[in-house]
């Protein structure tokens, strides 16, 4: 009986005493939605602490800005029509991005948590002088941080693109939700998870990161910053055309828009994109590599402003769609000749069509594969297909 | 060299975390042995199995002895119960009997029923040889005016037959007039032992005693206050038969028999509880139900050992597997339709008299989740509303759980936009989220049994109080958030959901176990339990059928008519589960 007792004592014991084993109450977290880091520089508080005698052993390396969701309702119901902030950013400078979300414990109650955390944003500066695999590291490694997270560089600072938002939204979610608008918009790169980013930063591959700059109220996708394999570091900016011939070349894209003043007639032609698809092929002429990049498109007239009310042909379409191919040849063209001139990287994936169909050739040219595909010979071929006219079939009187 | 030896050992933390593993359930396996055992010690079931020591009697044969199989059908087994009027012979052996004297024998019989008010007795002559007869009656319980009409003027208007006699005839001829010319009642039995004849007169029944005679007339003319066989409250259906069992037990079998025509369907009447002895009938089909599962249903019958069986939840508690399980092991139902639908499959029903609610063995799991209704409306919207009811089963159990780990343990789980309003909405909440979910829950659960309580005109008044303005009090006033009132109402239909009103107890029940082991581990926890729960649900069977018998053992046959319903063209074989004597239902 008495071990009886004694049992059910334990038992009763070791439920109740293990309490609330790791339990984390949502009301006491501060829920990180974005991080923005840039080259040191401390802001106004930061040195007012310091003034004051708030320092620890570091090296201001890096300013690291951490965006925070506000809770509503803290101060009675928002919903009085006041436009009021939902985040809030607070800015620690230091060398190492874990040390600094905990020297925020020192100024908050509620601890940062990483499980929502959407975007990062690395400024252009920071990025230049360091390598992107230093800065993610610790992304990589947290396990509460999770792997889809978008990472993203900045010409100017970073911060400043998570302190713009309309009211009621929050900087960081509008970011990520742009990606969404990749059917819209054939100038948004592919969105880089950290997942898809560790892959290219350990194999030493170049590739581009989405750049978004900050005016005003509102955050722009502007263009892609072109990351150097070798070293890791941002080499460069391809402005929005030069993104679009990329996504052209890959054929990664999901929709969008084509828009030309025909050069003989000065007539404006707008194409929607509705599919666009690429085929790259590798051919191998004895030791000289080149490429052959097939385009393929369909889509329709979308807008069309040509005096006189012809009606839409079939002649016209050709027409159409050979100044249209013309225009994407250039287009692509364009934007390999700074890929191969300017930066001398292969942020294109071209080097990923050598290794899958010539895998033996791959493995004499990737050590410098780079400074080869910037000697490669391209061939493009382009070719439109304008399915309809729209719901008008004729061009505007 | 020791050191990493020493460090392939685990810290003491991690051991005693792994001795709790062992030892909650090793001390939960030696709990309900020693509960079973203690139960043993007390009621010594095997004994009385074995007939040894009271128990239920069938009604038609001496204790002990063995039940005779494929008792005849219907009319001659009800015959049974209303003429055999005997419990048992050495019984009446002992005990005061009739003399024939009448004089001696009336007050012997007034003696006994002194302190009996509603005990009438009218004393008049047969015929006119002026014999000397009484008859015993209960006011209230007889059907007078029959009585009047079929024993009285006969017996009393006799002259035909006693035609040409100037002397009363003997015991034994006058007997034979009395039951072939004279009374005008079908049932009549006979008895000389003075207590079964008030037995029988306490029942409802009008005993006859004859002057000369040893034996007096039983005749079966009670008529019990009974209910139409309304529509059962507790199991509405929108499609079905409109009726329900009512508290006579004859009213009860009849409408099974009504049900259709079978001579299969046999009915096996018992006589339970000590003191107090009522009738109970152990229905199944013949050709149809497996005979090891009528003996053994029989078997724990005979064990029924209780001073008076008031309802026929007395015969579910006494008579189930494991009555520490939180689950019904023995289904109870109000529906005829149901009962006829689990006899049809091979289950056994018994009905009690004095009560509508009839029990169906063996139980699986899968149907406390069933409704007639499935079956009545074609298969598609059957099937639909029974996946909704597991998934409403679910929620009911769930729910709130969910709610405690997933705010209190994993916010990363929950899509970010929810976590902004979820935030929002706890802000300036003052309780953990258990505390909070506990309050509502709690509330919830007293408004509900408040509302079972009250008259109908004010419960749904008492539900819209209960459920919208104290919700949004609480709400307004801060103690509980607005996410967690939508989670406890839901969880509350849910549960409602159950075409099982007890299934949706028991549901209720584990909500609040569940509650806690989330409140101390997250979704670790409820995992847990969840496994707890589901070998338990493994473990336990109803009349040796494994109680979630069609997934473990699994049989995709059973399938058919278990999370979806299949076309009644598909389901071609009973459930292979409970071993029927016939398997084919069709074709």
């Amino acid at each position: 009986m008495r071990r009886r007792r004694l049992i059910l004592l334990l038992l009763t014991g070791g439920v109740l005493l293990s309490g609330c084993w790791s339990s984390s109450p949502i009301e006491d977290l501060n829920v990180q939605v974005g991080i923005a880091l840039d080259a040191a520089d401390e802001t106004g508080m930061e040195k007012e602490f310091e003034q004051k005698g708030g320092k620890y052993p570091k090296r201001n390396k890096m300013t690291c800005t951490y965006q925070f969701i506000v809770p509503e309702g803290s101060s009675g119901s928002t919903r009085d029509g006041t436009q009021s902030k939902i985040y809030y950013n607070m800015s620690e400078t230091g060398n190492s991005i874990f040390e600094t979300i905990r020297e925020l414990s020192l100024r908050t109650n509620r601890n940062p948590v990483g499980h929502h955390l959407k975007i990062i944003v690395i400024g252009e500066s920071l990025a230049r002088s360091t390598n992107l695999s230093e800065l993610i590291d610790f992304f990589t490694r947290d396990n509460d941080i999770r792997l889809s997270v978008l990472v993203l560089v900045s010409k100017g600072k970073a911060s400043e693109v998570l302190s713009q938002a309309l009211p009621n939204q929050i900087p960081s979610l509008v970011l990520k939700g742009i990606y969404n608008n990749r059917d819209r918009s054939s100038r948004i790169g592919e969105p880089l998870s950290l997942a898809k980013l560790i892959g290219p930063l350990h194999g030493k591959t170049s590739f581009i990161l989405q750049n978004v700059i900050a005016s005003g109220k509102e955050p722009k996708f502007a263009g892609a910053g072109v990351i150097k394999g070798k070293t890791g570091k941002l080499i460069g900016f391809l402005n929005e055309s030069e993104v679009e011939g990329l996504i052209w070349l890959t054929g990664r894209g999901k929709g969008g828009v084509l828009k030309i003043h025909d050069p003989e007639s000065d007539k404006l032609i707008t194409y929607e994109i509705k599919t666009i698809g690429s085929k790259i092929k590798a051919k191998m002429k004895g030791d000289d590599i080149s490429f052959e990049v097939k385009i393929e498109s369909t889509g329709r007239y979308i807008e069309m402003f040509v005096p006189g009310g012809e009606p839409l042909d079939e002649s016209r379409i050709k027409e159409d769609e050979k100044v249209l191919e013309k225009h994407v040849k250039e287009m692509v063209q364009k934007t390999v000749a700074k890929l191969q001139g300017e930066f001398h990287v292969d942020a294109a994936e071209f080097g990923r069509t050598l290794h899958i169909q010539h895998p033996d050739v791959w493995n004499k040219v990737n050590e410098n594969w780079d400074e080869t595909f910037s000697h490669t010979p391209i061939t493009y071929e382009v070719k439109i297909d304008i399915k309809d006219y729209g719901a008008s079939g004729t061009t505007i009187e | 060299m020791w050191n990493t030896i020493m460090d392939f050992f685990p810290s003491w933390t991690v051991l005693i975390q792994g001795l709790f593993i062992l030892v909650v359930p090793v001390a939960i396996t030696i709990a309900v042995k020693w509960l079973g055992l203690k139960e043993g010690q007390m009621s010594r079931r095997g004994i009385k199995a074995a007939g040894r020591k009271g128990g239920g009697v069938p009604s038609a044969q001496k204790p002990g002895e063995k039940v005779q199989k494929g008792t005849p059908s219907s009319g001659g087994n009800r015959d049974n119960v209303q003429t055999n009027t005997g419990f048992g012979k050495e019984e009446e052996a002992s005990g005061e009997v009739f003399t024939g004297r009448f004089q001696e024998d009336l007050q012997q019989f007034k003696d006994i029923t002194r302190d009996m008010s509603d005990v009438s007795v009218r004393e008049f002559y047969i015929g006119p040889l002026k014999i000397k007869a009484a008859l015993f009656f209960l006011a209230g319980l007889t059907d007078k005016e029959g009585m009047d009409r079929d024993i009285l003027k006969p017996l009393m208007y006799a002259d035909r037959p006693f035609e040409g006699m100037t002397i009363a005839p003997d015991a034994a001829s006058l007997k034979d007039i009395l039951v072939h010319q004279v009374i005008l009642v079908s049932e009549i039995g006979y008895t000389d032992h003075l207590m079964k004849s008030l037995q029988k007169v306490l029942f409802g029944t009008a005993v006859l005693m004859v002057d000369g005679m040893k034996e007096v007339f039983v005749l079966g003319t009670p008529k019990g206050r009974t209910r139409g066989g309304e529509e059962p409250v507790s199991e509405a259906l929108l499609r079905g038969p409109r009726i329900g069992f009512n508290e006579t037990l004859s009213d009860n079998t009849s409408m099974l028999r009504r049900h259709g025509k079978t001579t299969e369907l046999a009915m096996i009447s018992f006589t339970v509880g000590k003191r107090v002895q009522k009738e109970l009938v152990l229905a199944y089909m013949k050709d149809i139900a497996n005979q090891e599962l009528v003996e053994e249903v029989e078997r724990r019958i005979r064990t029924i050992d209780i001073d008076d069986v008031q309802e026929s939840g007395f015969v579910e508690q006494l008579i189930e597997d494991n009555y520490l399980s939180p689950f019904q092991q023995i289904q109870n139902t109000e529906r005829p339709d149901r009962v006829m639908a689990a006899l049809l499959e091979g289950r056994v029903a018994i009905l009690l008299d004095g009560t509508p609610f009839a029990l169906i063995m063996p139980v699986t799991f899968s149907m406390l989740l069933q409704s007639p209704e499935d079956y009545y409306d074609r298969w598609l919207p059957g099937s639909l509303l029974r996946v909704l009811r597991f998934f409403a089963a679910f929620i009911s159990l769930f729910g709130p759980s969910l709610y405690i780990s997933f705010l209190s343990f994993h916010p990363g789980l929950i899509p970010t936009k929810l976590v902004i309003s979820i935030l929002s909405s706890r802000q300036g909440v003052p309780f953990p989220t258990l505390i909070e979910a506990l309050i509502m829950e709690v509330s919830i659960e007293i408004l509900r049994e408040a509302g079972l309580r009250l008259p109908k005109p004010i419960g749904p008044a008492m539900g819209i109080v209960g459920g919208l303005i104290i919700g949004q009090a609480a709400v307004e006033a801060g103690i509980v958030s607005p996410i967690l009132v939508i989670v406890v109402a839901v969880t509350a239909i849910s549960s409602f959901s159950m075409p099982m009103y007890s299934a949706g107890i028991t549901l209720r029940l584990l909500r609040f176990a569940v509650m806690f082991s989330a409140a101390m581990f997250g979704l670790y926890g409820v995992i847990l339990f969840f496994l707890l729960l589901i070998s338990h649900l493994i473990k336990l069977k109803s009349f040796g059928v494994p109680y979630v018998g069609v997934v473990v053992p699994y049989r995709i046959n059973d399938w058919k008519d278990f999370f979806i319903r299949l076309p009644l063209q598909f389901m071609k074989r009973r459930p292979a589960l409970l071993k029927p004597k016939n398997p084919i239902r069709k074709g």
